[in-house]
């Protein structure tokens, strides 16, 4: 089995973090996202994990990926242009061989249920796609299914008649056909109306082609802005905390959900539901629902601010 | 004659602004220090302006260049590894006609003097480099001359020999020819700390008779950390303040040298000595010595921070 994880784009939604940090190496609940992202598919001993990227994400990812799991074989490929989802997926083909099984996975989500019993799941079917029930399918890309299997899809349908959209993971046993035929098919029939290439269009060609798609409900967290960090980051640590090495804490009360980053120190203050990155120094504040990055230093009434982009303290 | 203006690096001394932007964009008095740079060799009259980026930012320079300047001409090669600056002017090498003198800066150094004078230098050089007296002459490489005439460079100095340091600005008369010493420095592998410095070329030269000229400029601005960001700025309002368009400015002292961004809201503050970015709300604070960049958001004793790497409040 082969992992395909696309790491591109600029992660507008995350700003200032996604600034001095691709998505997958933010901070929540002690660890970095791709830690949480990789943790159930690591389970089905990948062969090779291929990671997308694009000219911001290539040197965080080459130099990063290999270090935090040294024992797995990572493939790079680039992706030039954000040229949407198939073309993205398409990069991969040079790595795929004939007999590869794929999972591809976009790395703002963490898959919280167990698959390892993916194999016997798919039994039958030409590939999954996972799910989630949402209230408001009428702003989604909806999942047409009769008994689970997908028979279309349909984009902010105005009466849905399925509340179920993807959420990002897939399955194809027959990883080389999906990509080498039905995202081909995508890219040979030329740009949407935006410009972009669809990764749905290809699962939209398997239908035609009689391919039966299981679609699988599952339980996930997404990670892709600053609200749902922080929800994810509630939600893994389920009102603990967690303290990296070297973390110093003085007259400091640290209620739910807190998360802090290796070196960082914290005086006087009173933390709760927040990420706080490494080698942080942080004196005399009271803070909430916050994302602080790594090597920052805050003190309460300081006069001289240096502060990028897009931060916030409100 | 050709101009070479290096703008790819990280900056990380100007972190974290230089996560959001490639550094050259910085804003001093409501100008990029690339338009600076830009502005001040146009009393050249160069046939072309040859800028080297990294792969990241070479679209964002040329967007914007292009569109600043519609009646110069640019090229915008890429330094894919990062080699130091000799090797950075290599980049440039199949821009470089027969005859082509160049005019080569390196994008930290802001600088006032007036480069007719390089008219009748160049009747009696091959090479000019431009410096400037300094008190900490340990920190740079400073140039030992006779008479004008440059006889070595010695790095960071314990002793007083010279405290003429090069700002990074360089008039060369065979611009064909400076390529070929550093690409003989590559042969030669001369490198420190694993980059090729230009001054080494320029030392190649001087080995093989070739007169170089040192010039002194009249003042000189560093853009490369926070601190002397701050120190040119001052220099540059010289006590006065630069506002952008449609701010909002209420019961707030703005002292001096400040400058405010568009659409920018001053509430309840007291600044000084501060370069404030655009669509950005301070209240309640009282700042001084600072850099705060643009779309940022802060209330005084705000409990929820979404604050990126590398800032601070001290």
């Amino acid at each position: 089995m082969k992992l395909i994880i696309p790491i591109a784009g600029r992660g507008k939604r995350v700003r200032p973090h996604s600034y001095s940090n691709p998505k997958p190496f933010l901070h929540v609940a002690g660890k970095y996202v791709i830690d949480y992202i990789l943790k159930p598919f690591l389970l089905l001993n990948p062969e090779e994990i291929i990671i997308i990227h694009d000219r911001y994400t290539e040197e965080s990812v080459k130099e990063n990926l290999p270090k935090l799991y040294p024992n797995i074989k990572f493939k790079f490929a680039m992706q030039n242009h954000p040229l949407g989802t198939a073309h993205a997926i398409y990069q991969a083909k040079d790595f795929i061989k004939p007999q590869d099984d794929i999972i591809i996975v976009y790395a703002d989500e963490i898959l919280l249920d167990d698959i390892t019993n993916l194999y016997e799941l798919v039994n039958g079917y030409d590939g999954i796609i996972f799910s989630r029930e949402v209230k408001d399918p009428e702003n989604y890309g909806v999942l047409l299914h009769e008994n689970n299997i997908l028979t279309g899809l349909i984009e902010k349908p105005k009466n849905p008649s399925s509340n179920l959209i993807n959420v990002g993971m897939y399955y194809f046993p027959e990883g080389y056909n999906f990509i080498n035929h039905f995202v081909k098919i995508v890219l040979d029939k030329g740009e949407n109306e935006v410009g972009e290439f669809f990764l749905t269009d290809a699962f939209i060609n398997m239908v035609n082609e009689g391919k039966k798609i299981l679609i699988k409900n599952v339980n996930d967290l997404d990670t892709g802005s600053v609200e749902k960090l922080l929800s994810a980051n509630k939600i893994l640590l389920n009102g603990s905390v967690s303290k990296d090495t070297n973390v110093t804490l003085e007259n400091t009360q640290l209620f739910e959900n807190v998360s802090i980053g290796k070196n960082s120190k914290l005086i006087n203050c009173k933390v709760r539901s927040s990420i706080i990155g490494n080698d942080v120094l942080l004196e005399g504040l009271e803070i909430e629902d916050s994302i602080i990055g790594n090597n920052v230093t805050v003190k309460m009434n300081g006069k001289k601010f240096n502060l990028g982009s897009n931060s916030s303290i409100i | 004659m050709k101009v070479i203006i290096p703008v790819a690096g990280k900056g990380t001394r100007v972190r974290p602004h230089s996560y959001s932007k490639s550094k050259s964009f910085l804003k001093i008095a409501g100008k990029t220090v690339i338009e600076y740079l830009i502005d001040h060799l146009s009393t050249l009259n160069p046939e072309e302006y040859i800028i080297i980026t990294d792969m990241a930012y070479n679209k964002d320079y040329k967007n914007f260049l292009e569109t600043k300047y519609p009646n110069y001409k640019f090229s915008f090669p890429i330094q894919e590894i990062p080699l130091g600056p000799g090797h950075v002017i290599l980049q440039a090498k199949d821009l470089i006609k027969k005859g082509d003198d160049l005019f080569i800066l390196f994008s930290d150094t802001i600088f006032v003097k007036d480069l007719s004078c390089i008219n009748h230098l160049k009747k009696e050089s091959d090479a000019i480099i431009f410096a400037k007296e300094v008190e900490d002459y340990q920190r740079f490489g400073v140039i030992v001359h006779n008479n004008k005439h440059i006889t070595k460079f010695v790095e960071k100095p314990s002793t007083p020999i010279s405290k003429l340091a090069a700002i990074g600005a360089y008039y060369v008369k065979d611009g064909k020819n400076l390529i070929k010493y550093i690409e003989k420095l590559i042969k030669l592998n001369i490198m420190i700390n694993g980059e090729y410095f230009l001054t080494d070329a320029f030392v190649l030269m001087i080995q093989d008779n070739k007169t170089l000229f040192v010039e002194e400029v009249d003042d000189w601005f560093d853009t490369g950390k926070i601190e002397t960001i701050l120190a040119t700025h001052q220099k540059i309002l010289k006590g006065g303040i630069w506002k952008g368009d449609n701010l909002q400015i209420k019961n707030s002292i703005i002292g001096k040298n400040i400058s405010l961004g568009n659409n920018t809201q001053i509430i309840n503050c007291n600044i000084e000595n501060s370069i404030i970015g655009e669509n950005t709300i301070l209240q309640g604070l009282t700042i001084k010595d600072s850099v705060i960049g643009d779309n940022v958001k802060i209330k005084k004793d705000g409990h929820s921070f979404n604050v990126g790497d590398d800032c601070y409040i001290q």
